[in-house]
């Protein structure tokens, strides 16, 4: 079985400043990843480089999502192949309303992968189903994207976006920050119900409380642009107990 | 803009109303002559340079489709009523000199000197409407239109002016009590100076939508006269400016009673060698207190050619208000063009969203939801046709 | 921290403690003989100055063409003021004070007079030399229009610094000020900076040389003392290359019931990688309660960043005069090139101030910063006006404006009037404005802890204007927030 998403040695850099030293990573179809790492280790400049954000020169290594190479890849041909990031600071676009958003977004992802477009009475039954499932109601449908969005409604709206789009890798950069508890268990539930054998998961997270309620396969930490550890779901608890330190001091020692 | 004099010898024998007080009023405008820069009230118009330009071409005229509101209508062509069905107006020539106080704008004044005809509408008490006036045709043309709303009146009128050629259009409307006015300004082409005053009386509303998308000259030039508590204006503007194009949206916002409100904001999308002007003047005169005033200009710059300039003012003379204004003028959000193409958009689409987002808020003071849907497919169409794609990257 | 600097710092506080008693504490007129010019300006008065200075022959041309240009000029009508016409040809353009013919070779030969005046001002000059060794002020005192005293020159002579009157600049330097001077304010870039090029008497002039950063604060403390004298100096400031400097100006004027004209230009050059900051409180006197007197204030200030990475900033307190026309601004033109304009300008009883700045993007890369809040008090009018403009080749210009009134009382007015201009689509312009009042609950809160009326209308102010305020050395802050107080009493009651 081919790998769902292939990093290999991956070098990064903003400017001058080195930021990913060396990255190796791979995740199988149906598994979840969390990459855990103290601040400034490298994990939202990881999420950006793998969906294409300008601004970052990609100093070598290579990174695949089934098979096919990124490097190359504009942002949106990236999202047609399946790769979806959620924001760990979701944009507000004033005037766009989240419903006509959803709407191109699925028919350019639909284009893209040489499917139909859907017509709008089918795509509102779908978002609707989807958005109710996330107990995100028609009046958030109609606001503008994000404008004026609790963070908690915020994230619920990213996650709807991946429910609609149905992507192939998930990435989600910190998508537990600044969630009161109920709110984090309402998103970790839609995370769940959309794990799935041919989907595969990346979690980015500062802290081990979103994996209490979204059990991952295998846990990473990364420290100074590299991955310095990789175990399982009970890597996350020791973190939790003894903290980022003695990775700090391996990685910049290595 | 041919030679005023003269061209008010050929037709004024067949103008309607007072021939001498006309006459007056274009000695007074020939001798103040066309509006330079150095009159604060045009700083960055200078209408007297701007008319020696070539005239422009203008793009594909968008027919909007209002019929879902189903309106009145009455229609003018080079200055003359061509059809009304029976849009229940009063007589024209109603020429009064009222609403044009301001003597010392010219161009107020040649439209006093040589207006044609106009609409004339007086609501009574309780009454409903919505009537949709449309201006065509190329040869210059001069109205002078007056609305009046008696006590709790509701008008939503809607002016689309489609002339290619040279226009000045004149607007004096008065809201008395507990009235409702929205009004819509559609510009599409041409030269074209418009200038309303607006009078509200204790609790009316005023709310004002100007969509400019012309490709030549417009100005549109307000006064919005708070005169009595309650009174509230709500004051959008969009603005899609491409090729040449010279978009001039003014404001004078007179707070003259406590506890009124007003709620300006300016959206302009530029590309090409356009050039947006924003100008506002909030003034809350002595003893108006309690008002609240926002303002705001936001400008995307969508090539290297264009040039925004606003002038955002506040003059206040009374001490428990809240004023408040903004300016905001850069490129397209970087940070919101990637997310946009991470969903999947390509960069000419996302592009396109971003910008029909950012002009479509000027509809957010509207809850006419009728109206709102035309008005949204109005912009997006304009968007399509006059930036389509590449013209905005 | 040293003692002598604590010590210093609390008589500083006793001193600006000891203004609270009257409402204008400088209002004290010294006795000097003075050597004046006859009333009036023509041509011959602008020789008469020229010759009184002893200048060289391309310097009186300079000024007989600015005179010419003033003549074919006209008074600028567009600022928000209202005042009697001035005329020109009743005022003295020129008055020295007697003693300083032969002038002083040290502090000991100054006229005590003079130096009795300082100490009312709570700046003495010997008080200053005494500073030597805690944190350095160097002052330079303009006594109407002539500079009586340059203290810690040798220290700075010994870096390369020049820091002198104009005039002795003009016989000394007079390659430097040939270069710059008028580079910045062009002779006739208006009306009133037409009329000092013409009829300057005297100024500071500041040169730091490539890579030297200035060890002490320079200082000009400015006084209008002959009635119906005009006072036209004249200060350039010239940092070359990776140079620093800080320069502060003190004004102060005493009591008259006539108008005193004040129309003083600035221009200050930054060359590349040099940064000057500039900073002003000033006090000029502004009038009685019903607007009798006061200084008109028509200073013409302008900062030119000439090469790459050049960076400007100007401070100021503006507490007095009676109108006050002002604009100090920064010319942008080297790639990378940052100005900042922060201010306080406080107006009560009848003063118009008519305030603010441009910043002019030239170069690539450049960006400005603009905090201005304005306090209008009594019958007052504050105007903040200003300009953001970015020019076709300005790629990547910022600016950041922030423009806030407030109003105590409902007599007075507030305008704000900014013209902002993006040529380049590369520009990001941010300009937010706000007007407020003083709430009751906030004056409610102060009193209920204790505070008076006018302090606590002065604590509150003193809030509003934190940010311009912390941006100021700590010698002037103290004084300045001291002024804030001072300066509204009479506002609530």
């Amino acid at each position: 079985m081919s790998s769902l998403l292939e990093i290999n040695n991956l070098q990064a850099s903003v400017g001058d400043k080195p930021i990913l030293k060396g990255l190796s990573l791979s995740i199988q179809p149906g598994e979840v990843h969390a990459i855990m790492g103290p601040n400034g280790s490298g994990k939202s400049t990881l999420s950006y480089v793998l969906s294409g954000k300008d601004g970052y020169d990609i100093g070598g290594g290579s990174m695949h999502l089934d098979g096919q190479d990124l490097a190359d890849m504009e942002p949106e041909e990236r999202a047609i192949a399946g790769m979806f990031l959620a924001f760990q600071y979701p944009l507000e676009i004033p005037g766009v309303t989240n419903m006509t958003f959803l709407k191109a977004s699925l028919n350019a992802v639909r284009r893209g992968r040489g499917e139909d477009e859907i017509d709008a009475a089918q795509f509102l039954r779908l978002a609707r189903e989807k958005a109710r499932a996330l107990g995100v109601d028609d009046e958030m449908l109609k606001r503008p994207l994000n404008v004026g969005f609790s963070g908690g409604e915020k994230k619920r709206n990213e996650i709807l976006q991946m429910a609609v789009l149905e992507p192939r890798l998930a990435i989600l950069d910190e998508t537990d920050s600044g969630l009161d508890i109920d709110a984090l268990k309402t998103v970790a539930e839609g995370v769940n119900a959309l794990r799935a054998p041919e989907r595969g998961m990346l979690l980015i997270t500062h802290y081990q409380r979103l994996l209490d309620f979204v059990k991952p396969d295998v846990v990473h930490v990364m420290a100074n642009g590299r991955i310095v550890k990789s175990g399982g779901p009970e890597l996350a608890l020791e973190l939790e107990a003894s903290g980022y330190a003695d990775y700090i001091d391996e990685a910049v020692h290595a | 803009m041919l030679d005023a004099a003269s061209y008010f010898e050929q037709v004024k024998q067949a103008l309607p109303g007072d021939v001498e007080a006309r006459a007056q009023a274009l000695h007074k405008a020939e001798a103040l002559g066309l509006p330079t820069r150095r009159l604060e009230h045009w700083h960055y118009t200078d209408l007297a340079r701007l008319l020696k330009k070539p005239t422009q071409e203008n793009a594909a005229l968008v027919a909007t489709d209002f019929s879902a509101l189903n309106p009145s209508e009455v229609r003018f062509e080079g200055g003359v009523m061509q059809a009304s069905d029976d849009a229940g107006l009063a007589d024209w020539p109603a020429l009064s000199l009222t609403g044009a106080e301001d003597a010392s704008d010219a161009m107020v004044l040649y439209n006093q000197a040589l207006a044609q005809a106009g609409v004339v509408l007086e609501l009574p008490e309780g009454g409903q409407k919505t009537l949709l006036v449309t201006t065509q045709g190329s040869a210059p043309q001069h109205l002078s239109h007056h609305t009046s709303l008696a006590r709790g009146a509701e008008l939503i009128l809607i002016d689309d002016n489609m002339a290619s050629g040279y226009s000045n259009v004149a607007w004096d409307i008065e809201l008395a009590e507990d009235s409702k006015l929205t009004f819509v300004h559609l510009q599409q082409a041409g030269r074209q100076v418009a200038t309303s005053t607006v009078r509200l009386a204790e609790n009316a509303t005023l709310t004002r939508l100007n969509l400019l998308s012309g490709q030549d000259i417009a100005r549109h030039a307000g006064t919005i006269a708070l005169q009595a508590a309650g009174a509230r204006a709500e004051l959008h503007s969009a603005i899609l400016g491409t090729d040449a194009a010279h978009n001039d949206v003014t404001y004078v916002i007179d707070h003259q009673a406590a506890d009124t409100q007003s709620n300006t904001t300016s959206y302009h999308a530029l590309a090409g060698q356009a050039r947006g002007v924003f100008q506002g003047k909030v003034i809350v005169q002595r003893d108006a207190q309690r008002v609240d005033a926002q303002m705001q200009a936001r400008a995307m710059m969508l090539s290297d050619g264009p040039e925004m300039d606003a002038k955002p003012e506040l003059e206040i003379y009374a001490d428990d208000v809240q004023c408040a204004h903004g300016t905001a003028i850069g490129e397209i959000d970087a940070d919101a063009l990637f997310f946009l193409r991470t969903r999947g958009l390509d960069e000419a689409t996302a592009r396109q969203f971003l910008i029909t987002g950012f002009i479509e808020q000027v509809l957010d003071a509207c809850d006419h939801e009728p109206l709102v849907a035309s008005l949204r497919a109005h912009i997006e169409t304009k968007i399509a046709t006059v930036l389509g794609q590449g013209s905005a990257s | 921290m040293s003692e002598a600097k604590s010590s210093v710092n609390r008589e500083t506080v006793e001193q600006v403690n000891k203004f609270g008693g009257e409402h204008y504490k400088y209002g004290f007129s010294t006795d000097v003989a003075a050597d004046k010019a006859p009333l009036g300006l023509n041509e011959d008065i602008v020789r008469f100055i020229s010759a009184k200075k002893e200048e060289p022959e391309w310097l009186l041309e300079w000024r007989l063409d600015a005179y010419q240009r003033w003549c074919t000029m006209d008074e600028p009508d567009w600022a928000h003021v209202d005042f009697p016409q001035i005329d020109f040809q009743d005022l003295c353009y020129y008055a020295a004070p007697k003693s300083m013919e032969d002038s002083p070779k040290s502090l000991d030969e100054v006229d005590p007079e003079l130096l009795r005046t300082y100490e009312k001002l709570g700046i003495p000059l010997i008080e200053q030399e005494m500073l030597a060794g805690v944190r350095k002020v160097a002052v330079d005192a303009v006594f109407d229009s002539v500079s009586v005293g340059t203290t810690f020159r040798d220290e700075l002579a010994k870096q390369g610094i020049i820091f002198c009157s104009f005039s002795e600049a003009v016989k000394e330097h007079p390659d430097l000020v040939k270069k710059y001077l008028g580079s910045v304010v062009p002779k006739s870039d208006n009306y009133y900076a037409a009329l000092n090029s013409a009829v300057f008497s005297d100024g500071s002039f500041v040169y730091i040389p490539p890579g030297v950063r200035c060890p002490m604060e320079l200082s000009t403390y400015f006084r209008i003392n002959e009635a119906n004298t005009g006072q036209f100096e004249r200060t350039l400031v010239i940092a070359d290359r990776d140079s620093y400097v800080s320069y502060l100006e003190g004004c102060t004027a005493p009591m008259r019931d006539e108008n005193q004209l004040h129309a003083a230009v600035v221009e200050l050059v930054a060359l590349e990688d040099a940064e000057i900051k500039y900073s002003t409180v000033q006090n000029w006197y502004p009038g009685d309660a019903d607007g009798k007197g006061g200084i008109y204030n028509f200073v013409t200030k302008r900062g030119d960043c000439r090469e790459a990475r050049a960076r400007i900033s100007w401070t100021q307190v503006e507490t007095g005069s009676a109108v006050t026309w002002k604009y100090p601004s920064c010319i942008l033109r080297g790639d990378d090139s940052s100005g900042e304009f922060y201010s306080i300008a406080i107006s009560n009883n009848l003063q118009q101030v008519d305030s603010g700045t441009k910043m002019i993007h030239l170069g690539r890369d450049t960006s400005s910063k603009i905090i201005s809040k304005g306090i209008s008090a009594g019958r007052s009018s504050n105007v903040y006006r200003g300009q953001v403009s970015v020019h076709p080749k300005a790629e990547k210009a910022r600016n950041f404006t922030q423009c806030d009134s407030l109003l105590i009382g409902d007599k007075c007015a507030a305008l704000t009037v900014p013209y902002i201009e993006a040529k380049n689509r590369g520009a990001v312009l941010e300009h937010e404005a706000t007007t407020s009042k003083i709430s009751d609950d906030q004056m409610f809160f102060c009193r209920q802890r204790g505070l008076d009326p006018e302090e606590s209308v002065a604590l509150i102010v003193n809030g509003f204007c934190r940010d311009v305020l912390q941006n100021l050395p700590m010698e002037f802050a103290v004084e300045a927030q001291k002024l804030v107080g001072i300066s509204l009493e009479g506002s609530v009651g």
